[in-house]
């Protein structure tokens, strides 16, 4: 066996006194209004105003915001948590009950509109929105894993990134109209993928413990 | 690790001793080689030093040490098997890459020194009869004539040293 107390003593002396982190649930609440401001910011000259606020069908827009948010926000306190050694995410049930009100929402939202397969081609908009408003996202949400980097780095940032794609349909939410193509949902789920998989990539890397 | 986290150094140092075994034996229920158990043993060390920021005090500290050295040890296998990927083990490209006339000479000089430390036990006179005879392959009339000796003489001399080689062998092989 070999004696290790040589390194030990060399870590003890340059233990100088550290900053303890805060519970994920806090943490998220502070990040998530970072990121969607950045979200904002960043999707100011794509804004229109499309949501018709007193449509017959508009609580589906809304209810599908909110839960796009509350979705983002789950799926951070995830990340956050899974970053810390020892910390197990749970999908808990409501997470689950969210994703499947969520879908139904989408689903609601596809039947609303006038042609719900929809064509080739639409979506585009949507596509470079949600990628416009999350890529800002990425580089708040990778500055707040580096605090605390994370041992299983892959799963930390695949639900920071899904996260990301949730807050984006958020924003996404207040410009878009009530109704949606089945060829639109899909492009936005492409760009919800597109945006995991950059998080993933560009933090591997900063972010691995 | 409370105090530890507040900057106590002989704290700390207490907790990383006291962590060891523990470390070593997670270590040891996913990894077999000994050498590798402590290259994990080290890099949890390291890593509990970068990441102590991220333990709660409020929860147990063998969880969170567990996990780390988990996933050290993970790294510590992916890092050994991709090195033992690399290694290539062609025992023709060995052969062919060894260069055989530095190895004669290697070979030629350690005979040599070998000799050279035999003879050495032997009296000058014997020594120049067997160095005649055996090393420069004259007959026994030659070694003679070179020598000024008669021929018996040199027999006798080369029986002498015989013995005395034989003798010194029994000694230095037991």
């Amino acid at each position: 066996m070999v004696d290790h107390d040589r390194l030990i003593d060399a870590l003890s002396m340059t233990a100088q006194p550290v900053r303890r982190i805060s519970p994920a649930w806090a943490r998220a609440l502070m990040w998530m209004p970072v990121a969607l401001l950045l979200g904002y910011l960043f999707t100011r000259p794509l804004h229109r105003a499309a949501l018709d606020w007193s449509a017959p069908n508009a609580g589906i827009a809304i209810a599908g915001i909110l839960l796009s948010l509350a979705l983002g926000a789950g799926a951070l306190v995830a990340a956050f948590t899974v970053s810390v050694a020892g910390s197990a995410a749970r999908l808990r049930g409501g997470m689950m009950a969210a994703f499947a009100a969520w879908l139904v929402c989408a689903a609601l939202a596809i039947g609303a509109s006038a042609h719900p397969a929809g064509k080739l081609g639409q979506g585009s908009y949507c596509f470079t929105f949600i990628l416009v408003a999350g890529l800002p996202m990425i580089g708040a949400v990778l500055l707040a894993l580096r605090r605390t980097r994370s041992l299983a780095p892959l799963r930390s940032l695949a639900l920071a990134g899904g996260g990301i794609g949730f807050l984006s349909f958020g924003l996404l939410g207040f410009c878009h109209p009530v109704g949606m193509s089945a060829v639109d949902f899909a492009m936005h789920l492409a760009a919800a993928l597109a945006l995991a998989i950059v998080t993933v990539a560009l933090g591997r890397a900063a972010v691995a413990a | 690790m409370r105090r530890a986290q507040d900057g106590d150094q002989a704290a700390y140092r207490v907790v990383l001793r006291a962590v060891v075994p523990a470390v070593r034996a997670y270590a040891r229920r996913r990894v077999f080689d000994e050498i590798l158990v402590e290259d994990v043993i080290q890099d949890t060390l390291l890593t509990i030093h970068r990441l102590r920021h991220t333990y709660d005090p409020a929860r147990p500290l063998l969880p969170w040490i567990a996990a780390i050295t988990s996933a050290r040890a993970v790294d510590a296998l992916r890092r050994h098997g991709r090195s033992r990927r690399r290694e290539v083990a062609d025992e023709v490209a060995l052969a062919a890459a060894v260069d055989m006339a530095a190895l004669e000479t290697l070979e030629t000089a350690g005979a040599d020194q070998t000799l050279g430390r035999l003879l050495g036990v032997l009296p000058e006179r014997q020594r120049r009869v067997v160095e005649m005879v055996k090393l420069r392959e004259m007959t026994l009339d030659a070694a003679a004539d070179e020598s000024r000796l008669s021929v018996g003489a040199v027999k006798s001399l080369l029986h002498r040293a015989y013995a005395r080689l034989r003798e010194h062998g029994m000694h230095s092989n037991g």
